[in-house]
This record gives structure tokens, C-alpha cells and sequence, in this order.
């Protein structure tokens, strides 16, 4: 399974079960007007377009326009296409990151598409939106007729659709992963690999330079972390409990970078956030506690919370365990990163 | 031979001694009850996620060093929640034991009136709407709507033709309920952001929750219990019917409008500061009543003590059955069922 998507589909501060079993049982609603939809447009001739079609391995383009996508990070996974897809269709995760390369969908689903932290400034109001958070309206994906549906999930289709929905999904049209991968360049170089096959060029000017300015800003917060020993912690607080992101990308980036990431170890299975009572957050010590989603209009508050160092320091910064998977968008992260360390004490 | 006749057996038979009564017993029953009480406060106070020695809480206790990180976990967090077990506790029980008076059904509790779910669509149109952010924030809006639905649902269920029905006013409550359920999770379904702010509240917790927020519901618990030991008699008249009550003087609805204002006041003072959390108010009157009978001034006595037994060890319970914690509301709700279960297998649900 995608390892972003499974961090998604169980992050606890998006209510991973809850909101995946209403959901499902808001589209499973749907099943029947869906499977119709589907079943006609199958009929109608988009069959010849199923992922099962014959495929030329280990390439990229197969002969009289066919195209082959070897997928960067899910083992064996191989989509064929008949010819280079160009009629996209993505959840705002995958778009988050293929704007940057210039692949633009022609509708939108999905997760987090009004979420600045995830977007950016990206322009969304000129594209059509065919679902919102789990739901998605199959006959206006069919009525788009997608060559592709890109998003976060695994082979087996969307990370919060169940089985029912992504047999209709893909009976539409092939469903392409957003890579993910336990290190964050490893993400962007497979994410940019599937850019590449959508017909992004990779090497423009704009990539190459985010490239250099994300090696830079790693060297940057290398450096400003030097001699300064402060702990971070990746964190999510809500109401009922603290969670803790240790092993995410993100962290362990930071962690190899020199940064001293404090929290309970991840859990070796499931759900990958620490579960921390708020009696336990001060045995935690922080310095700096990036807070997933902060916003300097962040308005977060319970006692315990106010009572950490870090949070009576005001030292705290922002992360994602989504967004775009970008070098640009990493090499803002780490300069913003590298600002925080500057202003930053030791306070726990 | 001597023919006697029933009449003259009668009058040679011994006196039946006066049936003693329950009274003493009752009191009686008290004293563990209290005790049991004492005992599940104090152990929300010395358990928790983070082991603390007993002596270090007293001592912090006593005397609170803010800048000490254990003396924030006792006056931030173990105080806190302490007092809200015992205000929320005793307040969503006596709250049930009046619902199922009040609708003489044994399965009614503070959700079967629309009383969670206004009070959850309540906070949801705060969180969607009105820019509420804060946790505190949360249970004034809550309190509002567990109130004006309870208004609603009286004066829907008491419109129309067919007046003072105790089956009227569950069902107007239950429709109510789905109706705002909807709407809530319309807006949720629509909004992942507020649906992830609603999650910890509407499981039920005691996380979190200032101690001056969960002390700004006294008054309205106090008021609520007040009214519900003063319409008691009422209720013990109106559970004899509604022809008995009105021969012998009473007014039935204006009987269920004073208890429907202490249900207000209690199930929404209970769940403005815990949230929803389920069959505390089912149980604990169940529970009173098997213990002391059909007599509600006994059933609230006794469920004033063990609503707040039973969340205090819930909320213990969840604190140290996982890494992090486990709601009390899901707690409570594992505990409850098969508890319920239990009693309608030995058939000890009566009517109210």
C-alpha cells in the first residue's frame, strides 16, 4: 500500500475512520447510479482503454502510440495505455504536486483542495470539481472521460474509496498512484518520474533550479542547526490527544539533517502517528514543535498544550505530512525551516 | 364442631405487623455508594497516562508550582477532570432517570430526546458558521442547543390533538434527533476540517477541558437538580398514568414541562463539557431503580452517585488501557452495552 496514503487514510487528525466509514457509506449510496454509469460507458467502447490491455514492459512508449507507465515506487504495478494520456483527472494531492511540472487535470476530487498548506497559491476555480473530500460523482467522471485518474492510493485504486467504488473507478479509466516512498527524495524523484510520463519536462529551467535551491536549503539547515542542539517535535494536537510524527519523511529528514526529533517511536504497523495522552506531552522535551497545517492565524489552545516551552516560546513552525512532493516545495519548507532554528532557543 | 367463619379467623388472627419500611435501607445504600464514589474521584486524581507517585499529587495538590510540569498535569489536567466526572456524571444520570420518568420508557436517555444531537448540530454550525475555534467554546453552544432543542421537542410533542403523551414526546424527540443528525452530518460530510475539530468532542472526553469552563456549568447542574428533587412526588404521581395523576390532582404536562427544563439543564450542562457521551444516563437510573424501586426522589439520590462511579472508572480506565487514550464516551459505551444487555436478559428493565 502507498505509504502516503496509508499515512492519510489513517492520520488521525483527519479523522481517518470516522470519516472513511460516513464517506463510504455516502458513496456506497451511489453504488448502484455508479456502477450504471460505468457499465455504460464500458459499453459505449472505453474497455479497450482497461489497464489489463496489452502492455510493452520496461518502456515508457510502446509501439503505433501506445505508452506504458512502470510505476516509480509500487512494485510490478504497470499501467498501459493505448495511447499518451492527456484527459486527466486528479485528487488536489497528486495536482499539489504535478503543477509544479506543468501536467494540469481536467477535474478535480479529493482531500484538502481548499487547504493552503497543501495547495499553495495554486489557482483552483477554473477546473472543474467532480467530488469533495470522499465523495466523487462517477457520472461526471464518466462525462469526462479521463484517460488517467491520478491520486493518492495503491494499485488497487483511491486510498479512502473501498473496493466497490475503485472496481467503478477503474473500470473508467486506469488509476495512477502518487508515488510514495520512506525518504522525501525519494518521493520527489518518483513523483517527478511519474511527471515525466504524463509528458512534463523535467528538466526545465525552473526544476533545475528548485533542485539546487532544495540541496542548498538542506545544507542551510545543516548549518544553522550546528552547535544550536535543539529538539523538535512533529506534532498534530487536537482535543482529545497529542500526535506525534516521528518517522514521518519529513521527520527523518530533519533528523538527518542534524535535528534531534523527540516523541514516542513510530508504531511498527498500522496507524503511523504517535499516540501521546496530554499528561505524557512534557515528558517529550521540545525545543521547536512544528505543528501540522500552522498558520500564523493558528488558534490551537488547551492547557497542557499552552504550558509546553515551546508553545510558551512561540517557537513553533509549520509541516505537512501531505502536499506537494516537489523539490520547490521542500526548499521553501527547509528555508522557512532554517529562519525558525535562527530564532529559536533551547527551552525544554 | 365449632364452624368458624372467614370473617371471625380474621378477627382472631394476629395483627400483620406493619410492612417496614424501605426507608433505612435506602439510606443505608447510600453509604457504599459514597464510598465507591470517594474512591473512583480519588483514583481519577492519583491515575493517569503518566505515572505520578501518590504523594507527589498530593503535594502538588496542596501546593501548585505552575512552572512545574508534573503540577500542570495535576491542576491541568487531573483536577480538571476530576470535577468534570462528578459534575457531568451526576448530571447526565439524573438527566436519564427524568427522561425515562418523563417518557415512561426504560430506554430513554439524553439522546432519545434530541438532546445530543442538538447539542452536537449545535457545535457544528459554531465550528462551520461562527468562527469558533476555542475548546471552550464548545460547550456554550452545545448548552444552547441541547436547550432549544428540548423546547422544541416539548412543545412539538405537546402540539396537535393528542396532548401529554409520553409516546409522543419520544417519538417527536427521536424524529427531532434524526433530523438534526442530518443536517450535522451534512455539514461534516461536506467539511473534513470540522468534522476533525468534532471528532474528540462528540466521542465523549474529558481531555482538555479547562477547570473555570467545566465550573461555569454549576449553577445550571445546581438548578437542574434542584427542580428535579422538587418535581420528584410529581413524577411519582405522573408514573401511575396519566388518568391516575390527573384524579388525583396533578397537571401531567406541566409536570414533563418542569422536567423537561431540568433535562435541559442537566443533559445540556453534562454534555457541554464531556460532549455526547452515551448510556450513563441509561445505566445509572437503571441501576438506582433495581436498587431502590420505582421511587424517583431515591432513583436521582442514588444516581447522583453512581453516574460519576461509573464515568470516574471509565475515564481511568481509558486513561491507561492504551498508548494515549481511549474517550471516555467509548469506554462508557463498551461497558454499557453489555451491561444493558445483561439486565434485559434477567429481565430487570421495568418501566420507569
Amino acid at each position: 500500500m502507498a505509504q502516503d496514503g496509508l499515512y492519510h487514510l489513517l492520520r488521525p487528525s483527519v479523522a481517518a475512520d470516522g470519516r472513511s466509514a460516513s464517506e463510504r457509506v455516502s458513496v456506497k449510496r451511489l453504488a448502484l447510479p455508479m456502477l450504471l454509469t460505468a457499465s455504460a460507458l464500458v459499453l459505449a467502447g472505453c474497455a479497450d482503454s482497461s489497464p489489463d490491455t496489452d502492455s510493452d514492459e520496461n518502456s515508457s512508449s510502446g509501439g503505433e502510440g501506445q505508452a506504458t507507465l512502470e510505476h516509480p515506487t509500487e512494485e510490478g504495478l504497470e499501467l498501459s495505455f493505448d495511447e499518451q494520456p492527456e484527459t486527466l483527472v486528479m485528487d488536489c494531492y497528486a495536482y499539489s504536486s504535478l503543477h509544479e511540472y506543468g501536467i494540469e487535470p481536467d477535474a478535480l476530487f479529493g482531500f484538502d483542495c481548499e487547504n493552503p498548506f497543501v495547495m499553495g497559491d495554486i489557482d483552483i476555480s477554473g477546473i472543474e470539481r467532480i467530488g469533495q473530500d470522499g465523495e466523487i460523482d462517477m457520472e461526471k467522471l464518466a462525462e469526462v472521460r479521463p484517460d488517467a485518474i491520478i491520486g493518492q492510493g495503491d494499485a488497487d485504486g483511491w486510498a479512502w474509496f473501498d473496493e466497490d467504488v475503485n472496481n467503478q473507478l477503474t473500470q473508467v479509466a486506469p488509476f495512477v498512484p502518487l508515488p510514495s516512498a520512506d525518504t522525501i527524495d525519494d518521493g520527489i524523484e518518483a513523483t517527478r518520474d511519474v511527471a515525466g510520463f504524463f509528458g512534463a519536462d523535467t528538466g526545465a529551467e525552473d526544476i533545475v533550479q528548485a533542485d539546487e535551491d532544495y540541496d542548498q536549503a538542506k545544507e542551510d539547515l545543516s548549518t544553522a542547526l550546528e552547535g544550536k542542539d535543539l529538539s523538535f517535535m512533529f506534532a498534530s494536537p487536537t482535543k482529545e490527544m497529542l500526535y506525534t510524527g516521528v518517522g514521518f519523511p519529513a521527520a527523518d529528514m530533519v533528523e538527518d539533517l542534524g535535528a534531534t526529533v523527540v516523541g514516542p517511536d513510530a508504531p511498527e504497523s498500522g496507524n503511523p502517528w504517535g499516540d501521546v495522552a496530554w499528561e505524557e506531552a512534557s515528558s517529550y522535551p521540545a525545543d521547536v514543535i512544528l505543528v501540522e497545517g500552522y498558520s500564523d492565524d493558528y488558534d490551537f489552545s488547551a492547557e497542557l498544550w499552552d504550558s509546553l516551552p515551546a508553545v510558551e516560546a512561540d517557537q513553533l513552525g509549520a509541516w505537512g505530512s501531505k502536499g506537494a512532493l516537489t523539490s520547490r516545495n521542500y526548499a521553501d519548507w527547509l528555508q522557512d525551516m532554517v529562519e525558525l532554528v535562527d530564532t529559536s532557543e533551547k527551552v525544554s | 364442631m365449632t364452624a368458624t367463619t372467614p370473617a371471625s379467623q380474621a378477627a382472631r388472627a394476629p395483627s400483620p405487623s406493619p410492612r417496614p419500611s424501605r426507608a433505612p435501607r435506602r439510606w443505608i445504600g447510600l453509604v457504599p455508594l459514597t464510598v465507591l464514589c470517594v474512591v473512583a474521584l480519588a483514583l481519577s486524581m492519583m491515575v493517569g497516562s503518566r505515572v505520578i507517585p501518590v504523594s507527589e499529587v498530593t503535594q502538588f495538590l496542596l501546593e501548585p508550582v505552575p512552572d512545574d510540569p508534573v503540577s500542570q498535569v495535576v491542576w491541568q489536567s487531573r483536577v480538571p477532570r476530576t470535577v468534570l466526572v462528578l459534575l457531568a456524571g451526576a448530571a447526565l444520570g439524573v438527566a436519564g432517570g427524568l427522561m425515562q420518568a418523563v417518557t415512561r420508557n426504560p430506554l430513554a436517555d439524553p439522546g432519545i430526546l434530541g438532546v445530543n444531537a442538538g447539542a452536537s448540530l449545535a457545535v457544528v454550525v459554531g465550528l462551520a458558521f461562527f468562527g469558533v475555534t476555542n475548546v471552550a467554546q464548545y460547550q456554550w453552544w452545545s448548552f444552547g442547543g441541547a436547550m432549544v432543542t428540548s423546547v422544541l421537542v416539548f412543545a412539538i410533542g405537546n402540539s396537535g390533538a393528542v396532548r401529554s403523551s409520553p409516546v409522543r414526546m419520544t417519538l417527536t424527540g427521536v424524529a427531532l434527533g434524526a433530523v438534526l443528525s442530518g443536517f450535522t452530518s451534512a455539514v461534516l460530510l461536506s467539511n473534513s476540517e470540522i468534522l476533525e475539530r468534532m471528532r474528540g468532542w462528540s466521542a465523549g472526553t474529558t481531555a482538555s477541558q479547562p477547570l473555570d469552563a467545566t465550573l461555569s456549568i454549576v449553577p445550571f447542574v445546581v438548578a437542574g437538580l434542584l427542580i428535579a428533587v422538587l418535581s420528584s412526588r410529581s413524577l411519582d404521581v405522573l408514573s401511575l398514568g396519566e388518568a391516575s395523576a390527573v384524579a388525583m390532582g396533578a397537571h401531567p404536562q406541566r409536570i414533563r414541562l418542569v422536567a423537561l427544563l431540568a433535562i435541559a439543564l442537566l443533559a445540556g450542562g453534562g454534555t457541554a463539557v464531556a460532549g455526547p457521551i452515551g448510556f450513563i444516563g441509561l445505566m445509572a437510573p437503571h441501576l438506582a431503580r433495581t436498587i431502590v424501586g420505582p421511587h424517583q426522589g431515591w432513583i436521582m439520590a442514588y444516581s447522583v452517585l453512581i453516574a460519576p462511579i461509573v464515568l470516574g472508572f471509565a475515564d481511568v480506565l481509558g486513561r491507561i488501557i492504551v498508548a494515549g487514550e481511549v474517550p471516555v464516551g467509548v469506554v462508557t459505551a463498551f461497558i454499557g452495552a453489555p451491561v444493558l444487555i445483561y439486565m434485559i436478559r434477567r429481565h430487570r428493565v421495568t418501566e420507569a
